[in-house]
């Protein structure tokens, strides 16, 4: 009888794993063997693909002998960097068959820690993929997809050979990973082979895994939990189960998921687990909850039908050191952690290093062959984490958990931590890294990060700094970088949301102002068809879209061009459209798409594009100089003669207008009086957060911007009246080389005074026949009902406001598009642009006989000799007072930590609180003051319904209905949390779509009418009577 | 209450054992079987800047030898 380490191929796997207890065997030994005893089972399954145990293990050769020509071998580092892929389980395999180790670097991870990781670790390789999205530039990269490595992976011997078999040490690095640390720098836990076969014969037995179950694999690669995922299926026989992260979000993507792909067995955090219906997993028999302590309450609701266990481990343990036996759901206080792994040993210790009697407390040390090598270049601290173990072998070792526990008949209870480390969202966190990084901002002078429980059960984790006096350096530079990603944040968790971006007719997201709810189809079809005819009517050839979004302009446009050039800033919007234009051969090859803001430039080519379009974007945009400063690089990448096509342009001079309009809205419902609405449009006014633009902006950019020649604004076209046909304005701006008919001269008709009807205009035409006539000062009827709004409001002496009230406007005003229709009966061209200021509510429409597209002058400046660029701007106040720094600050650290780790709040305070010896008094803290004071009471049970829900997810005393969700520190998971609640409590199912989209009380109070019915129980007035509402 | 090995106010000695592998010890307990002090009693502060000096190849004794057995083999 041979033994597995000189055959690799075990009679059978429950023996292999059962002898595997010495140490001996590494996972993929035990791949191996089930490939050669059953190549014909199913080993990873994602959607519709599947691949054999004989598939599989050939192309984890493969790639395992390419590895070794680059240098794979023991104690090297390989990155991996691909999202969840057949690829990446592969890759996993082949970087342990070589005897390296694996190293995961999450994409999503911010750049600065991708980096600081890579300059520690200093991998061999990092393997990615093009539409990973990662550029590295600290380590080498291969990109999986390129043509020439397929080839070269595919020419590999599919057999294992003697390169990849080489002999193997237990001790050897099997993965690092990298964890919060205290002192603000990420530390990389070395894991070796020695705990693998014990911890697998432990699942085996615990968990019944067997060759007919399948696994989901349902962490990242980042977190050891995959590790055990992907262990517990191919070491033993099973199938690992793959999804897309879409197909893997708590609620009805996840049960799906499960159900399709008929999961036995799945491991998710508590927090994660309490979003989900209680009845949701009908087929999964084996439940595995870890990361986070697990609720006595969502033990007993997940215990029933099922094997719920209770996983535990930190990372420096090869995954789990103890595992519960099934829980039976009367954990009246605590959940067990569980019992010790196969040969771990568990430590319960007081102070004085003495082991503590059964029921006592003490803190938890773990000891066994999973132990951890240490931490990658970090000896000091590695001497004081694993420590010399007093009552374990000779001259081994244990690992200090900082976790304060019990131990009661062999099971260990979680108490509470030693150390200021917080578990949270199954994520360890060290307050330490994140107060490091707040203090590394300019403005931060000191900082403090705790885990409140002003509410109990409702941990939140709030930042705390005291500002720094003196200004920055850069101030403007600083809020506009944050700025921008403020926006790719809220965009990023927006997109990441969606199961699936739609196809090619996306308007999730586009959402009236004036009520919140989605603009209707036909409306958003008009605008859409008018910006594409648009574009279409200037020929474009090479075309570059900064911001393209969800390609709502790029479908349409793209066929009729030799290329087409898109950026956007959000990367999960980029890939999805890649993957959509991927599978459209047409498109394939002409569409190019970049991931990055709209101001950088890198890679895009100069000179070269003859329309640059931005569409729907620039309300974004920081400032006005963060726009001229986008403008010139478009005039730099456009060659001579092209064009820019700026979209949808919200008009400055109507916000007050637009502002009144949507207070009426509100007002009418309310029945508020006239005061309340005037406070509510300045509220509206103040927390506009959008870049508006007066016309007269554009119209001075000549003087600004050099190499312009000509600048063409007007008014959109559209039957529809809303707020886009309202309040958006398109521009055309000309590059040096084109030559822009000049609509400045002419014959004019002023409105009112010459003419008052269409006939008239219609006569003159005919008559007089002139080359160019401008009829000017025409009232708008689009904005007829907004301007009677206006003066209902701010011209009234009504106390309560109701339709009645406001007057109906005096002049019935002209349609523009009418004058389109009378231009084109007669012969003529005409476009439509904004009157003279002062004149808001009307417009100027021009006529003119020459057949052209490129027109300059069509709007009239008032202004020869133009103000400084941000007199015609709204001022987005950023770095001012304590609530933009917070903003600020929640942005920054989005860019440096992963996203469990950004605070619910950041408070800023003048100094920090501190007790008799000069510390920090933690518990001198401020409660945060979430709520916002000028936010109103709900006045319909669907209000109050929500705005209780809303206060219980967000651990608040009060919300009102006016507070954004997000702005009271609401993050993705209690927006999940919200929708399982909304569910419960009036068997509404709100897509949690809808709250990123509009996360006020106020605007989802009448969505959860027309809500589809999820099931059961009808809408009840409270949750529950145990928990009034305070 | 503080941590023994996290108490900036005793005297440690720093210990290796036979895969040359530090461990910071509290002076007042006894020093486990298998383990040697090489520092020590001395600050906490400085057994820590001992182990960052003299704990270069952080790979166990054991296995620094078994790679190098089958790199020459």
């Amino acid at each position: 009888m041979h033994n597995i380490h000189e055959t690799g191929v075990p009679s059978t796997a429950a023996e292999s794993v059962g002898r595997a207890v010495d140490d001996s065997v590494r996972l993929t030994q035990l791949f191996e063997a089930h490939a050669a005893r059953a190549p014909d089972a199913v080993a990873l399954c994602l959607g519709d693909e599947q691949l054999t145990y004989a598939e599989l293990n050939a192309r984890a050769n493969q790639f395992a002998h390419w590895l070794v020509e680059q240098g794979a071998a023991p104690e090297r580092l390989i990155g991996i960097a691909l999202p969840r892929s057949v690829d990446a389980i592969v890759a996993v395999l082949a970087v342990l068959k070589t005897g390296a180790a694996y190293l995961p670097l999450d994409p999503d991870y911010p750049r600065h820690r991708l980096e600081s990781m890579l300059r520690d670790a200093a991998p061999l390789l990092v393997l990615s993929s093009r539409d990973a999205g990662v550029e590295i530039s600290a380590a080498r990269t291969v990109y999986l997809g390129d043509a020439d490595v397929v080839a070269t992976i595919a020419a590999q011997p599919r057999q294992v050979g003697p390169a990849v078999q080489r002999a193997f040490q237990p001790l050897q690095i099997a993965y690092v990973l990298y964890t919060s640390g205290s002192t603000g720098v990420p530390k990389g836990v070395a894991i070796t082979h020695a705990g693998v076969g014990p911890l697998l014969c432990s699942y085996r037995d615990r968990l019944r895994i067997n060759a007919d179950s399948r696994v989901l694999q349902f962490a990242s690669l980042n977190f050891d939990a995959s590790f055990a995922e992907i262990g517990m299926a191919l070491g033993l026989g099973a199938c690992l189960v793959l999804a897309r992260a879409s197909d893997l979000v708590p609620g009805p993507a996840l049960v799906q998921t499960c159900q399709r792909q008929r999961i036995t067995h799945l491991a998710l955090p508590p927090s994660l687990l309490a979003t989900m219906a209680h009845d949701s997993l009908p087929g999964v028999r084996t439940l595995v909850v870890g990361g986070e302590t697990c609720p006595p309450q969502l033990a007993k609701t997940w215990s029933t039908g099922r094997r719920l266990i209770n996983a535990y481990g930190p990372t420096e343990i090869t995954v789990d050191a103890l595992i519960s036996a099934p829980l039976d759901g009367d954990e009246s206080s605590r959940v067990p952690l569980g019992e010790p792994v196969r040969e771990a040993r568990v430590y319960v210790l007081d102070e004085a290093l003495r082991q503590v009697a059964d029921g006592e407390e003490g803190e938890l040390y773990l000891a066994g062959p999973g132990l951890a090598r240490g931490y990658l270049h970090r000896a000091a601290l590695s001497s004081k984490r694993f420590v010399a173990d007093p009552y374990g072998p000779p001259g081994s070792r244990m690992y200090r958990s900082g976790d304060r526990v019990r131990r009661q008949a062999g099971c260990i209870s979680f108490v509470g931590r030693a150390d200021q480390q917080i578990k949270w969202h199954g994520l360890r966190i060290e307050p330490g890294e994140i107060e490091a990084c707040l203090l590394r901002h300019p403005e931060v002078a000191q900082a403090a990060l705790v885990l409140r429980e002003d509410r109990p059960g409702q941990p939140q984790l709030i930042g705390y700094v005291a500002q720094r006096q003196p200004a920055l350096e850069s101030p403007d530079e600083v809020a506009e970088v944050a700025h921008v990603s403020e926006w790719q944040h809220l965009h990023d968790r927006f997109y990441a949301d969606q199961a699936e971006l739609a196809g090619e007719e996306d308007f999730t997201g586009w959402n009236s102002s004036y009520d919140g709810t989605p603009i209707a189809l036909e409306h958003m079809r008009e605008w859409r068809q008018a910006t594409v005819d648009r574009v279409l009517a200037m020929q474009p050839g090479h075309v570059l879209e900064l911001g393209v979004g969800t390609g709502l302009v790029m479908w349409q446009v793209a066929p009729h061009c030799q290329s087409y050039w898109g950026t956007d800033f959000s990367r999960p919007v980029i890939d999805s459209l890649r993957d959509r234009v991927a599978r459209q051969p047409a498109l394939r090859d002409r569409v190019h798409l970049r991931h990055q803001p709209a101001h950088d430039g890198d890679g895009l080519p100069r000179e070269h594009f003859d329309t640059i379009i931005i569409n729907s974007v620039v309300m974004y945009f920081p400032g006005v100089d963060y726009l001229l400063g986008v403008l010139r690089l478009c005039v730099e990448l456009l060659a001579p003669g092209g064009r820019i096509y700026l979209g949808d342009i919200r008009s400055l001079r109507l916000l007050r207008c637009f502002a009144t309009a949507i207070a009426w809205q509100r007002a009418e419902t309310a029945r508020h009086s006239v005061g309340e609405t005037r406070r509510a449009v300045e509220q509206e006014l103040a927390l506009e957060n959008e870049l508006l633009l007066d016309p007269e902006f554009f119209a001075a950019l000549p003087a600004w911007i050099d190499g312009l020649a000509g600048v063409d604004i007007q008014l959109k076209r559209g039957r529809c009246h809303n707020e886009l046909t309202r309040h958006r304005y398109d521009v055309v701006l000309h590059k040096r080389g084109a030559s822009p008919v000049s609509l400045v001269e002419g014959a004019e008709l002023v409105w009112s005074q010459h003419v008052d009807s269409l006939e008239q205009i219609a006569t003159y035409l005919q008559s007089k026949k002139p080359p160019t006539l401008r009829v000017s000062g025409l009232p708008n009827a689009r904005l007829s009902d907004e301007i009677a709004a206006m003066r209902a409001v701010w011209e009234s002496g009504h106390d309560v406001l109701t339709r009645s009230l406001v007057p109906q406007a005096g002049i019935p005003g002209v349609d523009p598009e009418d004058l389109h229709g009378l231009a084109h009966r007669l012969g003529y061209q005409v476009v439509t642009t904004w009157a003279r200021v002062g004149q808001d509510d009307r417009f100027d429409a021009v006529f003119f006989a020459e057949q052209t597209q490129a027109l300059t002058d069509v709007y009239r400046t008032d202004h020869p000799i133009p103000l400084p660029p941000s007199n015609y701007a709204n001022r987005l106040d950023h770095g001012r007072g304590a609530r933009a720094l917070a903003a600020t600050l929640r942005s920054y650290l989005a860019e440096r930590l992963p996203a469990p780790m950004i605070p619910a709040a950041i408070v800023v305070l003048p100094s920090m609180p501190l007790n008799a010896n000069g510390k920090l008094d933690r518990a001198a803290l401020p409660a945060p003051e979430l709520s916002r004071q000028d936010s109103r009471e709900p006045s319909t049970p669907q209000e109050s319904l929500l705005a209780g829900l809303f206060a219980e997810v967000l651990g608040l005393d009060r919300v009102g209905i006016d507070d954004s969700f997000f702005e009271l520190g609401g993050h993705s998971l209690l927006a999940m949390r919200l929708v399982a609640l909304v569910r419960q409590a009036c068997g509404a199912e709100l897509p949690v779509r809808a709250l990123f989209e509009t996360p006020t009380v106020a605007a989802l109070a009448p969505q959860l009418d027309q809500a589809p019915r999820a099931t059961r129980a009808p809408l009840r007035p409270m949750r529950s009577t145990e928990q009034p509402l305070p | 209450m503080t941590n023994p090995f996290d108490n900036e106010e005793q005297s440690f000695f720093v210990l290796v054992n036979h895969e040359g592998q530090h461990s910071l010890w509290p002076q007042f307990a006894q020093i486990p079987a298998g383990w040697e002090p090489v520092f020590g009693p001395e600050a906490r502060r400085s057994c820590l800047d001992y182990v960052e000096e003299n704990w270069q190849d952080m790979r166990p004794r054991s296995l620094i030898e078994a790679l190098a057995s089958t790199a020459e083999a």
